[in-house]
């Protein structure tokens, strides 16, 4: 009974530690579209450590060190990837964990910053990140150049994160 | 913004030179608040994607006609194309609670089942043998190959074609046999039902054992109660079109309920000759034995083939096609793999004959009669067809897979090089399309090489 209390409690964890682990792994490599193979392979090495866990510590920064092995031997093995960060800078970012904003805090700061923006920016990146329009679609639309199109985009997201960044900060209720 | 942080951007989005990843490793290396940037744009990018929250939601903006063949959500693709992977067997299926109790001799093609295996929820051909299945509620099936069925859930059992015996002691009305051409609800009874598809017609010889059997088609409504040591003939060409009904005599039709029913040897012939077991290909191959070897060869290849492809019409059949996403978009790595394999495979199927992929001609017989008019003996004849059917449907198979792949490669030039590829890389999507153009040019080859090969 108490090994399936533990068991639960563990889950809990690694579950709400999804997304800042995901976070993690991609930034190690360069965002990748191997992050969530290397994310999977780190829940299964979390699960049969987790006697190794002690409660009274952070979950995620034990997670983080699984994780940041995991993604070291995943850059090792990939020879074919052409964007991958050499061994020392990747020990220089796997020592440095993500900030402690949940995901659900920088989806609250998002809902208040894409409201400040544009109906038509705001719908604009959210199609696009909705994908279901390609940048040519969109620029066609627009009557922009998919380049100029690319542009805007860019602009647009930087500015919706450096938004969500500042209301971060200014909430700290989110962490 | 800073160049640097425009390089993040592009990182994020996978859209970075080689140059660019070096000269932003350099700065990475450097500065620490770079790489805090970095991470926290990585974690944005996260939150939008996942993003589906209609807060904001204003009416979707108009799009030109054109551009509503817009590329799916990714999670949506994969979601497919798990799907379809897992009906051909490349991913763990779920399986019903359905076993197999006994057999003799199975032959099965594709997947293969033993005793006490619990029975997959895809199509399963048992080429010939029998099998028996127990229902959770508490219905035993026995099948006789060669038969065409599928578990759809644990009260219902679809058959397309062979022999079965239905004993239901379970609940009336809790277990439902669906056939071509509509249902049959065992209404607590034993019956058996003897299927076959000739041409667009389905025939089914229905005897009820014990008990009675309801029999329902949707269009027109159609309700039928058989009752017991009855025997029906019921006929028709599909759920949606009204079935016929007709007392089944031996004298009526070739068609036996099943095995057992056959005639033994100390019957007379006349009535044993009213089962043929061979068709108009076995009469033209008579006596050449390499033919027939070679054409047993291309049966079971047409065979499997047809089993794949049959899955993904059944697919394209029910696909519902939300999202803005068309079937050839969501199974585009399962027709990819199913035109490569053709095209790339150790067969040489631009050698087919054009009899051997098709149905050139069909059996008919010459009947002879005593002097009471009884038919004493007969003859099986070949006749050729003026439209070829369908026959081992291996032309036919061919002809779909090729407008599959055009579809998907017509998607392909819609949407531009970069589409295929997981970076958006327009080089690796370029080697995609030309690899896919030229399975298309053979595919076209092969299909033209069988249409000429009139031997």
């Amino acid at each position: 009974m108490k090994e399936n209390e533990d068991d639960s409690f563990f889950v809990n964890e690694l579950t709400k530690a999804q997304a800042k682990m995901r976070a993690y792994v991609a930034k190690l490599l360069a965002h990748s579209s191997s992050t969530d193979d290397v994310v999977q392979e780190c829940n299964k090495l979390l699960w049969v450590k987790r006697t190794e866990w002690d409660p009274d510590t952070t979950f995620l920064k034990w997670a983080y060190r699984v994780c940041y092995f995991k993604a070291m031997a995943h850059c090792r093995d990939q020879s074919r990837e052409k964007l991958v960060f050499s061994p020392e800078l990747l020990e220089m970012m796997g020592q440095e964990d993500p900030d402690e904003y949940t995901q659900s805090g920088r989806e609250m700061a998002m809902d208040q910053c894409l409201a400040k923006l544009k109906e038509a920016s705001r719908e604009l990146l959210l199609e696009r990140y909705r994908k279901n329009f390609s940048v040519e679609e969109l620029a066609s639309r627009e009557g922009l150049t998919a380049n100029a199109l690319s542009q805007k985009l860019l602009r647009l997201r930087y500015k919706l994160h450096h938004c969500i960044q500042e209301n971060l900060k200014s909430n700290p209720a989110q962490v | 913004m800073k160049p640097e942080e425009k390089l993040v951007w592009k990182l994020i989005d996978r859209d970075i030179t080689r140059e660019e990843f070096e000269k932003l490793q350099e700065s990475f290396s450097t500065s620490k608040e770079l790489r805090n940037y970095y991470q926290q744009c990585i974690e944005t990018h996260a939150v939008l994607s996942n993003y589906t929250k209609p807060d904001h939601s204003t009416l979707p903006l108009p799009m030109p006609e054109k551009a509503k063949r817009a590329k799916p959500p990714a999670w949506l693709g994969w979601a497919a194309a798990g799907l379809l992977f897992a009906y051909f067997g490349l991913a763990p299926e779920k399986l019903s609670q359905v076993r197999i109790s006994a057999s003799d001799a199975p032959d099965w093609r594709g997947t293969e089942l033993s005793l006490g295996d619990r029975v997959p929820h895809h199509l399963l051909f048992l080429r010939d043998g029998n099998i028996e299945m127990n229902f959770p509620s508490q219905t035993t099936i026995q099948i006789e190959g060669p038969a065409h069925f599928q578990i759809i859930d644990n009260q219902t059992l679809e058959v397309m074609d062979g022999n079965i015996e239905i004993a239901h002691r379970g609940k009336p009305g809790s277990f439902t046999l669906l056939t071509p051409i509509g249902e049959l609800r065992d209404l607590g009874t034993r019956f058996s039902v003897n299927i076959q598809n000739v041409e667009d017609k389905t025939t089914m010889v229905t005897q009820v054992k014990e008990g009675k059997v309801e029999f329902k088609n949707q269009k027109p409504a159609q309700t039928k109660i058989l009752l017991e040591e009855e025997k029906w003939l019921i006929s028709g060409t599909h759920r949606g079109a009204p079935a016929e009904f007709q007392p089944w005599t031996q004298k009526q039709n070739d068609i036996p309920a099943s095995k057992n029913d056959l005639p033994g040897f100390d019957e007379p012939e006349s009535i044993a000759l009213q089962t043929p077991k061979f068709t108009a290909i076995d009469v033209m191959l008579q006596g050449n034995l390499k033919a027939q070897m070679k054409y047993s060869m291309i049966d079971s290849v047409a065979q499997a083939i047809d089993q794949k492809a049959r899955i993904l019409v059944d697919a394209e059949n029910t696909f519902s096609g939300k999202h803005n996403i068309s079937f050839a978009e969501a199974a585009m790595p399962e027709i990819e793999a199913m035109a490569h394999a053709v095209v790339d495979g150790f067969v040489d199927f631009s050698k087919l004959s054009f009899w051997s992929t098709c149905q050139t001609a069909k059996l008919s017989w010459h009947e002879h009669r005593d002097k009471a008019g009884q038919v004493i003996h007969r003859t099986p004849l070949v006749e050729n067809l003026k439209v070829p059917g369908e026959g081992n449907r291996m032309l036919v198979n061919l002809k779909q897979i090729k407008t599959w792949l055009e579809s998907v490669h017509q998607l392909h030039q819609t949407k531009g090089m970069g589409w295929v590829s997981s970076f958006g890389c327009p080089e690796d999507g370029k080697l995609i399309y030309l690899r896919r153009e030229n399975d298309i040019a053979v595919l076209s080859k092969t299909i033209r090489s069988i249409q000429q090969n009139l031997d």
